[in-house]
């Protein structure tokens, strides 16, 4: 799941906004930095991180933390 | 009613491809090149190409010289007698052609020393094979980036973005759809000689855990009278607990197995003859029972693993070596480790009746790849790759030629700013949840 972006490296060029094939991702309000809107929406898919061009995104591999739905 | 400031915007076309995924996409380039004005929306990017951008890339096919009969009985053995037998052997006869298409859009499959197409064979059965990309990590994408391309050398119009909601319905026959931009919130009126829903789940991004397909296209062709079936069957899967992987099709047929909590290689007990390389449903039926036992969790094991060529399953590029680059990093190798893993529910086998033609029952509405009911339990590596390429090319012909024999349709204006209100009229309501507001 997407972990973080990173303010300082961020350069507000829109372009994982665009990649993302769900809806994760947003600019700020004041449209100058992307930000994890929905992050719950995140498929782990990479492709932000792969596009950003300043390398400001991070995509932890696991997806998430996973319910246990049966006790060992 | 509506606090939002959208327009309405009326697209005319011969041809509306509602899902812009390989079969999608191949309905689009086969149409337009047969003369036909093709325009594809998809509720994605617009040039992601559907879940098969994530997929290995890995192509069923019947090579010259082999013969699809002996496939398709594969196959009768395979679902238990439930194979669409006419459908499968159309899906065959036509796989290796569209195979060589591939490759003409600048994919490239594994060969052998020999140079000759090197295959995997599947789930134990003595024919059906799948083709390995080249390079694993990139296949996938590498197939939309082809079909993306042609698709635009052809003149092909796409609309990214745009989440397709109702079909239009004018003298019992479809007449395009309704839609909206998911940014801006603008809706769209599509008018068309012909509809192809080709909104149908391919096999593998709910191997993340996540999913796109939430089933709209076949609500919509519900409601405008398409016959469903299969809905009560759904695919299972299997996966890491923790991580994404892509693809056990291929790792499985190789010596990788799944075994116990003692380390014992269970799949043995419950299907003799193939253990491990049975059916996922199978595998989780193993998995289930294990469990239940008190010998849980279940571990993905690949100390057995038979490699001549590690290319073939260890990621090379794409966010497959990225996702494999980075669990190294957190200490976990899925290829020296034994890997937790579980069931997963996959997807539903149910849509759209068709003929193997893509006609269903409702006049002008034809249907492509997996948004067609497929046989429940279909699920080899490779095959909806095969069958999305197969049947998006087949219907894109079949709907030019019904295409051409058709008027302009007219749209009933009532009927569209009907569906329109129904779908802005939650903007309205006092939430403050809100719509649009950072574009």
């Amino acid at each position: 799941m997407i972990a973080s972006i990173d303010e300082t490296k961020c350069d507000g060029c829109g372009i994982c906004i665009e990649a993302c094939p769900i809806d994760t991702l947003r600019m700020d309000e004041k449209g100058e930095k992307a930000v994890i809107k929905y992050p719950d929406d995140c498929m782990t898919c990479y492709a932000c991180e792969l596009k950003c061009p300043t390398g400001a995104i991070y995509v932890h591999p696991f997806k998430e933390v996973l319910p246990r739905a049966i006790t060992y | 009613m509506t606090t939002l400031n959208n327009s309405t915007k009326t697209i005319e076309t011969d041809i509306l491809i509602i899902g812009g995924g390989p079969s999608g996409l191949w309905a689009a380039n086969r149409a337009k090149e047969l003369g036909c004005e093709v325009l594809v929306v998809d509720k994605g990017p617009l040039d992601w190409g559907g879940m098969a951008t994530l997929s290995g890339g890995d192509f069923d096919a019947v090579l010259p010289g082999e013969n699809v009969d002996d496939f398709v009985q594969d196959l009768v053995y395979y679902y238990d007698g439930l194979c669409d037998q006419e459908f499968m052997e159309m899906v065959f006869a036509n796989s290796y052609d569209r195979l060589k298409d591939y490759e003409k859009l600048g994919c490239e499959f594994l060969t052998g020393p020999d140079g000759k197409l090197k295959g995997v064979p599947q789930r134990g059965l003595d024919h059906v094979k799948l083709y390995p990309a080249r390079v694993k990590g990139t296949g996938g994408s590498d197939m939309t980036r082809g079909l993306v391309k042609r698709a635009d050398e052809l003149g092909v119009k796409r609309l990214g973005r745009t989440l397709v909601t109702d079909l239009l319905k004018n003298n019992g026959k479809i007449s395009g759809a309704v839609g909206f931009d998911t940014i801006s919130g603008d809706f769209y009126i599509f008018k068309a000689k012909a509809t192809i829903l080709a909104t149908g789940e391919g096999g593998w991004k709910s191997g993340y855990h996540s999913h796109t397909a939430c089933g709209e296209g076949t609500h919509m062709a519900f409601r405008a009278g398409a016959e469903l079936r299969n809905l009560e069957f759904v695919r299972v899967w299997n996966c890491p607990t923790q991580f994404a992987w892509e693809s056990q099709t291929t790792l499985l047929p190789l010596g990788a197995r799944f075994v116990n909590a003692r380390g014992e290689s269970f799949m043995e007990k419950y299907c003799p003859t193939i253990g491990s390389k049975s059916d996922q449903h199978y595998n989780v039926i193993g998995m289930a029972i294990e469990a239940r036992e008190g010998r849980g969790p279940i571990y993905f094991d690949v100390s057995r693993l038979n490699l001549d060529d590690s290319r073939v399953v260890k990621p090379q590029s794409g966010w497959q070596v990225l996702n494999y680059k980075k669990l190294l990093s957190l200490g976990i190798d899925l290829f020296t480790q034994k890997t937790e893993w579980m069931p997963q529910l996959h997807q539903t086998c149910g849509g759209l009746v068709a003929d193997i033609e893509g006609r269903t029952n409702v006049p002008g509405l034809f249907v492509t790849g997996c948004a067609r009911g497929l046989e429940p339990g279909l699920c080899i590596g490779g095959i909806h790759l095969c069958l999305t390429a197969v049947t998006g090319h087949r219907v894109g012909a079949i709907v030019a030629e019904y295409a051409g024999s058709q008027e302009s349709p007219s749209i009933e204006s009532d009927e569209a700013l009907e569906y329109k209100n129904r779908l802005f009229s939650y903007l309205a309501l006092n939430t403050r949840f809100r719509f649009f507001n950072n574009h």
